[in-house]
């Protein structure tokens, strides 16, 4: 039933007038069988369109897609046995909900009693009921949901596709559907792939995350890979909140890179494959979040505190360090806690295994 | 559009008048003359209709219904009208699929885009003397063909014309209807295992019902209304309610009894058009799911669908060149089908005797259009941006002649302007007077459309800076509304320069049209000066329209750039 899906060095490039405009390029990526892959990135970054080249919307301007051993590069849509889960929903407005669950049943000529059993049963799985006779535009936006995820999980298909189908929900509703989606995903066992920008819905739902940027695969790896190694500047910044400080690159030793940052010594741990593996310019990715402040005592870096923020569950910190430049701190917040003032001395602590070495220089800087 | 009053802010309901001094002389004006022009002609209609020496009678209708020829009339305008309904649509339909879906070079689309706007710019004779050229008495296809005599005359003949001027309507209304279907949908429908054929059946065709629904009923409004082609074509044997009002009136000097005729055609063109504008224009599948998608790649229906549309638009597009070559042919050679040598002379002839005609169409549309444009702001202006008891009753009285046809504002006109307490009949007053309030309205909801992309925070920031009403209308409002009026304008001169369903009753010795002399031309079988007076009165139509379609777009242009900075 579960299938693998295989991506080779796909791309695709768009002719607009007489301007061709690369939107993917060079692709590549295993998805195994029951897998969750969620595709990441900055809107226009082409993981929509990876997506619907999969799908079958688009032809690939090069590279191939191979589903379950079998290549699908070519084949048209309404052969593949996907099912696609749009950002509008799609759902048709002139048929009812049981026509809208039943359309794909009835284009592979299913019979009459077969059809009506499935499609109670496939809204009964998104928790539905008694809404087969009312059109689209009598449901909720989290109804109309539900139902699109219906009408594709009621053909089986081999392969769940899901254009940011969340975005148009509201917070609590989207947190709420996150885990129904993921709990019915691994219930049936289908292998997905999953289109989002916002980075909470990825690290939470997906087995793995390919992260994208400008029509290329910036990472692709589980959640606490991407949070704790990002294997560039851009996904480290994307992932999260970062603070991405320059820093010389003197040596390396087994997995920690001796470095020079702000006239101090550290040794941090690296990440292999960020870049060649050398002495020289590098960063260092240091999140707010991991900083700790201290008024006095032994901080390993000096700074004072420019802004204070408040946001509700944390304190949000500028801070700036001995060479002028500005960086972010969290601190939890408590009720009765001691807060520092704009313009106080400083000091930033963190764990050793906190900051890690990017053999990538900060742009534009 | 004017708002429900219920959905209006209620400080609006106050005292507008009194908030906007300035207003009250405009409105009073406005009034006057849609008075005067509207409502005075229709009520007096209605009166002569109605009425026998002054007592509310039927008599008038009495003589119709014991004439067997008048009410074939009436079953043959509707029969007629849902014929070319029928047949319109699916062209229109095909060519709007050709070119909003198909996967055709784009020079092609073009093309086919330039074509169908032939017809829609073209007096309305046109394609009859093309096609009696053509398909008639000796015409060259039959010849060629070897078939002998072909009564085309009658039914066929103004079926086939009626449908050749009108699909574009159809096309330009579904055109707009497909473009702006969710393409999401047809994906999903695809990714469900759906063939493109049976997507097309089941999601494409019914998404756009209420677009087709609304081409059939303005397609059978169009036809009903339509005077000039049953007049060349339909003949004896095909009468039809506008041309025997017509011929009731100018012939038999019946005027009540064409008043009659003319009420009868009345009710289903006002049902129609009761029924297109505030049922089918609500009912729309198109922008229901709010935020779209993906941009997608194009759909089709399936490769054996696809031939077909594609045959059937290259053809009826080859058939369209085919018959204005045939008149730019016939206005070039001597007698054409029987001495193709080339000459002017027909060209002479039209500068020699036409003078007068092309003279005094010119004025009466570059009358019309400017005045027409300029109630077109000011009334759109006023029914979309000030709440006024009424508002809706002041629409609707300028979509009033807009949706009777033709022939029954003309009755109507004379109707109301040939006796005492005002007689225009005969001069220039009311020549303009019809075009303008005839077509106008296409003005106006053009305006009104633009109004409603304008955010009224532009205005009330002018104000806010110390703008009177008059300085805010001028200095900011209006610029802003500029490509939209001259777009009405440009549809007003066009109508202006080629309508004759109204002012046919309405020319004079002194005021006399274009296409009145292509009328009489086609009616003295004099089918070479025909053609020339139709290749004149189309290039001065391009001429103008085209000027305007310029000026339309330097200002459009102008305010893009304006947004850019802005923005």
């Amino acid at each position: 039933m579960t299938v693998d899906l295989c991506i080779e060095g796909l791309g695709k490039t768009f002719i607009k007038g007489k301007e061709a405009f690369t939107a993917v390029r060079g692709v590549s990526l295993h998805v195994a069988a029951g897998e969750l892959v969620t595709f990441l990135g900055p809107s226009g970054c082409g993981k929509t369109t990876i997506l619907r080249m999969v799908a079958g919307f688009e032809t690939p301007s090069e590279g191939s897609i191979t589903v379950g051993g079998r290549d699908v590069t070519t084949l048209p849509v309404h052969m593949r046995g996907i099912g696609f889960v749009f950002q509008n929903y799609a759902l048709f407005p002139h048929m009812s909900i049981f026509e809208n669950v039943a359309y794909g049943l009835r284009a592979a000529k299913t019979d009459e009693t077969e059809i009506t059993r499935r499609v109670a049963e496939a809204l009964e799985l998104v928790g539905l009921r008694k809404v087969e006779s009312r059109f689209p535009n009598q449901l909720s936006g989290g109804e109309q949901q539900r139902v699109a995820l219906a009408r594709v999980l009621v053909l089986q298909p081999k392969l769940l596709l899901m254009d940011e189908p969340l975005s148009n929900l509201d917070a609590k509703l989207r947190l709420h559907m996150r885990t129904e989606i993921r709990r019915i995903q691994q219930h049936l066992e289908i292998t997905c792939l999953y289109v989002t920008h916002d980075q909470k819905e990825a690290l939470t739902l997906s087995d793995r995350v390919m992260v994208v940027n400008k029509g290329r695969v910036e990472q692709i790896g589980t959640p606490f890979d991407l949070y704790a190694a990002p294997k560039s500047l851009f996904v480290a910044d994307f992932i999260g909140q970062a603070n991405i400080l320059p820093a010389r690159i003197v040596a390396l030793s087994g997995d920690k890179a001796e470095i020079d940052l702000l006239g101090k010594p550290f040794s941090f741990r690296f990440v292999p494959g960020s870049g060649p593996e050398r002495a020289g310019n590098g960063s260092v990715v240091l999140r707010p979040e991991n900083i700790v402040l201290t008024p006095h005592g032994s901080g390993r870096l000096d700074a004072t505190v420019r802004h204070r923020f408040f946001v509700g569950d944390h304190m949000e910190y500028d801070v700036s360090l001995a060479d002028g430049q500005v960086i972010a701190a969290f601190v939890p917040y408590s009720p009765g806690m001691a807060l520092f003032e704009p313009g106080q001395r400083v000091h930033l602590d963190f764990s050793d295994n906190a900051p890690v070495v990017l053999f990538q220089e900060k742009a534009g800087v | 559009m004017a708002r429900s009053p219920l959905a209006a802010p209620p400080r609006d309901q106050g005292g507008p008048l009194i908030k906007n001094p300035t207003l009250v002389p405009v409105l009073t004006l406005l009034w006057i003359i849609l008075i005067l022009f509207v409502l005075y002609p229709a009520v007096k209609l209605l009166l002569v209709t109605f009425s026998v020496d002054g007592a509310f009678s039927l008599q008038n209708f009495s003589g119709i219904w014991k004439s067997a020829y008048d009410r074939q009339a009436l079953w043959n305008s509707l029969f007629l009208g849902v014929c070319v309904a029928l047949s319109g649509t699916f062209l229109g339909f095909c060519f709007a699929y050709f070119a909003v879906r198909m996967r055709v070079p784009a020079f092609l689309k073009w093309l086919v885009g330039v074509l169908t706007l032939l017809p829609l710019i073209s007096p309305p004779f046109t394609s009859s003397v093309a096609l009696t050229l053509a398909l008639g008495p000796n015409g060259i296809i039959l010849s060629f063909l070897g078939i002998p005599q072909v009564s085309f005359y009658g039914f066929w003949g103004t079926w086939i014309a009626e449908t050749l001027t009108y699909f574009p309507v159809a096309f330009l209304a579904l055109a707009a209807v497909l473009v702006s279907l969710d393409p999401s949908m047809e994906d999903a429908a695809l990714s469900l295992g759906s063939s493109p054929w049976r997507v097309f059946r089941t999601i494409t065709l019914p998404m756009t019902t209420p677009g087709l629904a609304n081409s059939l009923l303005l397609l059978f409004a169009n036809s009903l209304a339509d005077f000039a082609t049953p007049l060349v074509l339909a003949g004896h044997t095909f009468p039809v309610l506008p041309t025997q009002a017509y011929l009731q009136i100018t012939g038999l000097y019946d005027l009540r009894g064409g008043a009659a005729l003319s009420f009868l055609l009345l009710v289903p063109a006002l049902a129609a058009y009761l029924l297109q504008h505030y049922w089918v224009s609500r009912k729309s599948y198109v922008t229901i799911t709010g935020k779209s998608g993906a941009r997608s790649s194009l759909k089709g229906m399936g490769s054996i669908g696809e031939t077909a549309v594609f045959i059937i638009c290259i053809a009826v597009s080859l058939f369209v060149v085919f018959l204005y070559a045939i008149i730019f042919m016939a206005s070039f050679v001597k007698v054409f089908g029987v001495n193709h040598s080339f000459t002017m002379e027909h060209f002479v002839y039209v500068f020699q005797y036409g003078n007068k005609a092309i003279k005094d169409t010119l004025i009466v549309a570059c009358l019309a259009t400017p005045i027409g444009g300029l109630l077109a702001v000011v009334i759109g202006f006023i029914t979309h941006r000030k709440k006024f008891l009424g508002n809706r009753f002041l629409d609707f009285t300028c979509m009033l002649n807009y949706a009777l046809p033709g022939t029954v504002v003309g009755i109507a006109y004379i109707v109301a302007f040939n006796e005492k307490p005002l007689v225009l009949t005969g001069t220039l007053t009311i020549l303009v007077a019809a075009y303008i309030f005839r077509y106008f309205a296409a003005g106006i909801r053009s305006v009104v459309a633009s109004l409603h992309q304008i955010d009224k925070n532009i205005e009330e920031a002018s104000l806010s800076l110390g703008a009177g009403a008059g300085r805010t209308f001028f200095k900011v409002t209006l610029p802003l509304v500029i490509p939209a009026v001259l777009a009405g304008m440009k549809y007003l001169f066009i109508h202006s320069m080629t309508a004759i369903s109204a002012t046919i009753f309405l020319v004079s010795v002194n005021w006399t049209l274009l296409t009145t002399r292509i009328l009489e031309s086609m009616t003295g079988l004099q089918f070479a000066q025909a053609s020339a007076f139709s290749v004149v009165l189309i290039v001065l139509v391009f001429i103008g329209s085209g000027s305007m379609t310029l000026l339309v777009r330097f200002y459009s242009s102008r305010l893009a750039g304006v947004k850019e900075i802005s923005s």
